[in-house]
Parts: structure tokens; sequence; C-alpha cells
């Protein structure tokens, strides 16, 4: 297996973990999922560097992270009662 | 691109999209949250995909950009950028490229720079390009070598068509990739190196290019036997 596939799988594995554990806690909010996936992308990505090496993934790291700055906006004024 | 990893990203945002759907129908949040994890990871994938380079790639392309500007400034130091002449020439069993202002005879050229009378000149040797199989040129036309060399070995194009009329041969390079087509807009490029040379080792005879253009995904050079 080429090293950048094993990367993907691992990534991929990651993922998976996360979203498997959120169900079993029971977590029914659908924006912490996402928020959680943004998160291992780009903890992930900047340990691993093989992936960031090997493909282009500013506009995707934009995208995420207006992405996560929507959720976290969202939460906030939920918190504070703004909606 | 890698299209392995598109056709994996496309089935994860597939599924996932159809999970999202069943979710917001049933009010299933959880399997919403699920999906939409999923939908991420395919996302993920499908841009990496998208965007993968070869690991030397990048670096290849570099180091070419470099080199190409100092060809390009050694042409324009010995006044051979715009109306110059390329051909090839075959002495004993090494092949190089010639550029230079006047037809030059082949006899007293050197590989590198160098002067023919008056006439500056600029010869690169090319027999590393070709020397995969030069076995395969005892049998073949030209265009079956061709379509090994820029088909299946180098992969630069999805096909190649040649027409022959007399002393000239046009050689038509379809479906080049969008880094190949980056490559032929500069002066000296790979396909102007490479085909002539190919050229006049399969037909056994000295090349000179008469024209070249490129339209769109297709580049055409056309070539005269010496």
């Amino acid at each position: 297996m080429r090293e950048f596939d094993a990367s993907i799988l691992m990534f991929t594995a990651l993922m998976v973990v996360a979203t498997i554990s959120l169900i079993l806690v029971g977590e029914s909010r659908a924006d912490v999922y996402l928020a959680i996936s943004i998160l291992i992308y780009f903890i992930y990505t900047f340990i691993d560097t093989r992936i960031r090496n090997r493909s282009n993934l500013k506009i995707l790291d934009i995208v995420f992270v207006i992405v996560f700055t929507l959720i976290v906006a969202y939460r906030l004024a939920l918190t504070l009662g703004f909606i | 691109m890698d299209y392995r990893y598109l056709v994996i990203a496309g089935n994860i945002i597939l599924f996932s999209a159809l999970f999202i759907i069943i979710g917001l129908m049933g009010n299933a949040t959880i399997i919403v949250g699920a999906a939409l994890s999923m939908l991420t990871l395919g996302i993920v994938i499908f841009v990496i995909g998208l965007t993968y380079t070869e690991p030397l790639g990048m670096l290849y392309r570099k180091y070419s950009d470099e080199l190409n500007r100092v060809m390009i400034k050694l042409l324009e130091d010995l006044d051979l950028v715009g109306n110059h002449i390329v051909r090839t020439c075959k002495v004993d069993d090494q092949v190089f490229i010639l550029f230079s202002k006047k037809d030059l005879e082949c006899t007293n050229i050197n590989v590198g720079i160098g002067l023919a009378g008056n006439n500056a000149y600029l010869a690169l040797p090319v027999d590393e390009l070709i020397v995969i199989g030069k076995q395969e040129f005892a049998r073949g036309d030209l265009s079956e070598i061709l379509r090994f060399y820029l088909v299946t070995y180098y992969g630069i194009c999805r096909d190649v068509i040649v027409d022959t009329e007399g002393n000239e041969v046009k050689v038509s390079l379809i479906g080049l990739p969008r880094d190949m087509i980056r490559l032929v807009k500069q002066p000296i490029n790979p396909l102007k190196i490479l085909i002539p040379a190919l050229t006049t080792i399969s037909l056994k005879s000295d090349t000179i290019i008469l024209n070249e253009e490129l339209l769109e995904d297709t580049y055409i050079i056309t070539l005269r036997r010496c």
C-alpha cells in the first residue's frame, strides 16, 4: 500500500470512529457532527503533511473555516438567546 | 488527478446525501449528523483526488520552469528568439536538436553553444528522451512509434495522427493534459524536441520544424525531411 493511501485510510478511520462515538453518546445535534468532522480534518491534515504536500486543499480550507465559523456563531447566538 | 479517489468520494457523497434526505424526512437528526460527517469525508477525498499530484510532479514542474528560463535567456543572448530554425541532427548514433538563425550543416555541430561560421547555435542532446526503446524503431511505422512513446510510454496525449505528404510530415497530438498545454506555450517545449527527434530516428533522416500550433487541447507540428 502506498503511504498516501495509508494516510487517507487513517483519516477515514478517524472520521468513522468520531462519528460512531458521537452516535453512541446520543448526540442529536447535526451541526456538532459537522463541526467535529471539520476539526478532525484540520488536525489530521496538519499533523500528517503527506496529504497537504500532494494535493491542494486551500479552497476546501476556506470553505470549512466559513462553515465552522457559522456553526460556532449559530451555537453562540443560541446560548446568548439571540435565536 | 487520481480517479480512484474520485470514484470512492463519489460513492461516499452519494450515499451520505441519500442518508441526509432519509434523516430529514424521518426527522432523525442523528442520521443527518452522521451523514453530514460522511459527506465531509467524501468532499475531502474528492478534493484530494481532484488536486492530487504525483510525489515528484511539483518539483519537476518548478525545476523545468527554472531551466526553461535559463534556456530562454540563452536563446536571447544568442539572438535566436523569434525567427530561429529548429532542426534535428543525427550524427552517428547521436541525435540532437539544433536552434540556429540559418539552416546549418550538421557535420560541424557540437552539443552545447557554438559558432558555425558566423552563425551562433544551440544544440541540445536528446538521446535520453528516446533511449528506452531504440530496438522498437527497427519495426513499425512513424505513427506506431509516436503512439508508443507519446500515448503509451509518456502518456502526454490521447491519440496521435500522422499525415505524410511528400517530404512534409504533419503530426497532430489530440487531448493534451492541462500541464502539457502550459508547457507547450513556452519557446522550448518538450514536444518541440521529442517529436522531431522521434521522427528523425524513425525516418532515418534529419527533420526541420516548419510550423507548430496549439488549438485548444490539440498540438499540431509540421516537419520537413532534410
